[in-house]
């Protein structure tokens, strides 16, 4: 599958373990301590757009930005097939992390128009999106990366699948 | 005596209240006969009025839909003209024969500025209204060759609560109206067109087309096949079963046991997208879904005869449609339509509630390929039906006195 994700840079993931409510808390003053790549972005009307470069995530989302290059997918084809080849293992430890601050980037997105996020944001929304495809399987089929008991899914055609967002 | 007699009717009341259906097992013929499948074809398929699209598809003058009905080994053209009415043509030009609009799958969709259809061959130029506008060096042609008699060859058309039917027979037995009868003033009324976010999904299945409408035309798989998906749902039974001559429709009706799970919470506190989300209050239903106001109502589910199954909730609605290649082979198409998003947190929500959806329908048609399979083994010749899978009875006995109604 081709990537639209940056090379895997190799900086230290800093803020892996903040806690949800640090990152809720610096969610409120992202306006005012808007990180260089945020300002950058700001006023760029990025409609749509895949997310093609770099793996930053609004001030306040550190925490979460180990997960960019995996599942910040911009298309429902691509994180069903993306959920489908992870292990449990992998989907448990997403799904951890991104349940805590899902409210904080419900709150995050919504201070843009819909469909108008700018590049970073447009990636932390595309996480919450993964979030949404691997959410049934840690809390309803124990972990099972499919379906359980179902039609091969590859065989469904989604005509949404292709969309972007 | 009397509650254990009352027990009885509570349990069988669905047959007792529609005793011409019977109570005994259904033949398994009907899905693995040859000769039946080319009779439903040639009899019910060829002369039923069949929804092919919705208007929001053809929006515009010159915007048209071409849909290939392998059953009847053709396409049609669904166009909306400059008059705006849609109309809908077979996908061949008087010239000698092309398809006017090249198809690029099973459904094939654009739109001409001028409201034209023009065929690559050789530039033959039809109207959307399906007139014969323009040939090429005309004048070569014969006298004994008339341009008014060449148009596109016109399929039957109407167009009922923005659902665009065909009838694929050239003169057909009832109108829509007449073919719609009381089913129409059941489901009009919902506000389909305000719905307009679709969620859409085909696939081939290796059955016949009615373990398709079956399987999707009962709730009491509903705790067996969503154990994965809706494990906290408990079906309460049907509602308000009812006939309008070959169609069916019912209320389906499920409690949730258990509270919804984390992302469930946060999704429904967002936006209405799921079916297993309890809906606040009654906003959009017309008065003749859910009449008595049961608070376990999830969704009407119905069969507009022959192959439509339309499912009508609050702020939901929804379309499971089969469509026969083979006695063995079918296409099934699902559309789920909700309100589209205004924020980006509505759309996150929709995303969720729809994938959970998609998931449930991967339970549903998982069992219809196993279930053709066993069927063409012969080793059963009759299916066991309880009170609750009366919607797969009444379409066995439309099915079979239509057939035998025709010798
Ligand atoms: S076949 Fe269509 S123009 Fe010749
Ligand atoms: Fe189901």
């Amino acid at each position: 599958m081709k990537s639209t994700t940056s090379k895997r840079s190799k900086k230290a993931v800093t803020a892996a373990g903040k806690s949800a409510r640090t990152a809720a808390k610096r969610l409120r003053s992202a306006k005012t301590v808007a990180s260089p790549a945020a300002k950058r972005q700001a006023g760029t009307r990025s409609k749509r757009i895949p997310v093609r470069k770099g793996r930053a995530l609004p001030a306040g989302f550190e925490a979460i930005e180990r997960f960019v290059k995996r599942w910040a997918l911009p298309t429902q084809n691509r994180r069903q097939a993306r959920r489908r080849k992870s292990t449990t293992a992998e989907l448990q430890d997403f799904y951890d992390d991104m349940l805590p601050v899902l409210p904080s980037i419900l709150k995050h997105v919504d201070t843009f128009p819909l469909g108008e996020l700018p590049q970073a944001s447009q990636r932390l929304f595309f996480l919450a999106l993964s979030l949404a495809e691997v959410a049934p399987h840690i809390e309803l089929y124990r972990g099972d990366p499919n379906v359980p008991y179902a039609f091969e899914e590859s065989r469904f055609v989604a005509e949404h699948g292709e969309k972007i967002g | 005596m009397a509650t254990a007699t009352g027990e009885l009717v509570r349990r069988h009341r669905w047959t007792q209240l529609y005793p011409e259906l019977g109570q005994g097992p259904i033949p398994t013929e009907p899905y693995v006969s040859e000769e039946i499948y080319q009779r439903e074809i040639e009899l019910i398929f060829k002369k039923s009025w069949l929804r092919v699209a919705r208007v929001e598809e053809v929006p515009e003058p010159g915007s048209y839909k071409v849909k290939r009905l392998h059953f009847a080994n053709t396409a049609i053209i669904i166009v909306r003209a400059k008059d705006g009415v849609v109309r809908a043509f077979h996908n061949v030009c008087s010239h000698r024969g092309n398809t006017v609009v090249t198809e690029t799958g099973d459904e094939t969709f654009g739109h001409n500025k001028s409201a034209v259809l023009p065929c690559r061959f050789h530039g033959w130029v039809y109207g959307a209204d399906g007139t014969l506008v323009s040939v090429p060096e005309e004048d070569r042609f014969y006298s004994c060759f008339e341009r008014g008699h060449n148009g596109l060859t016109p399929v039957a058309t109407d167009v009922w609560e923005g659902f665009v039917f065909i009838n694929l027979d050239p003169r057909p037995l009832h109108t829509l109206a007449e073919f719609l009868g009381g089913y129409a003033g059941h489901f009009g009324g919902y506000p389909y067109a305000a719905l307009t976010e679709c969620y859409s999904y085909t696939t081939y299945l290796d059955c016949n087309w009615k373990i398709g409408h079956d399987s999707f035309s009962e709730a009491y798989h509903v705790t067996t096949i969503h154990a994965g998906s809706f494990p906290n749902v408990f079906s309460t039974g049907l509602a308000d079963v009812q006939f309008f001559g070959p169609h069916r429709t019912c209320a389906v009706c499920l409690n949730l046991t258990q509270a919804p799970t984390k992302v469930a919470v946060v999704a429904g506190s967002v936006h209405r997208g799921s079916l297993v989300q309890k809906a606040a209050e009654r906003r959009m239903l017309p008065p003749s879904i859910n009449p008595s106001g049961r608070h376990d109502f999830a969704f009407e589910l119905s069969t507009l005869f022959p192959n439509l199954l339309l499912h009508v909730a609050e702020g939901i609605w929804f379309t499971h449609q089969f469509w026969p290649i083979a006695r063995n082979r079918t296409i099934w198409e699902g559309k789920y339509y909700v309100r589209a998003a205004q924020t980006n947190s509505q759309r996150w929500a929709l995303e969720y509630a729809q994938v959970l959806q998609r998931n449930a329908w991967l339970e549903d048609t998982q069992t219809m390929e196993n279930t053709q399979k066993a069927l063409e083994s012969g080793a059963k010749r009759y299916l066991n039906l309880q009170d609750e899978e009366i919607l797969i009875r009444h379409n066995a006995h439309v099915l079979a006195d239509r057939l035998a109604a025709a010798e």
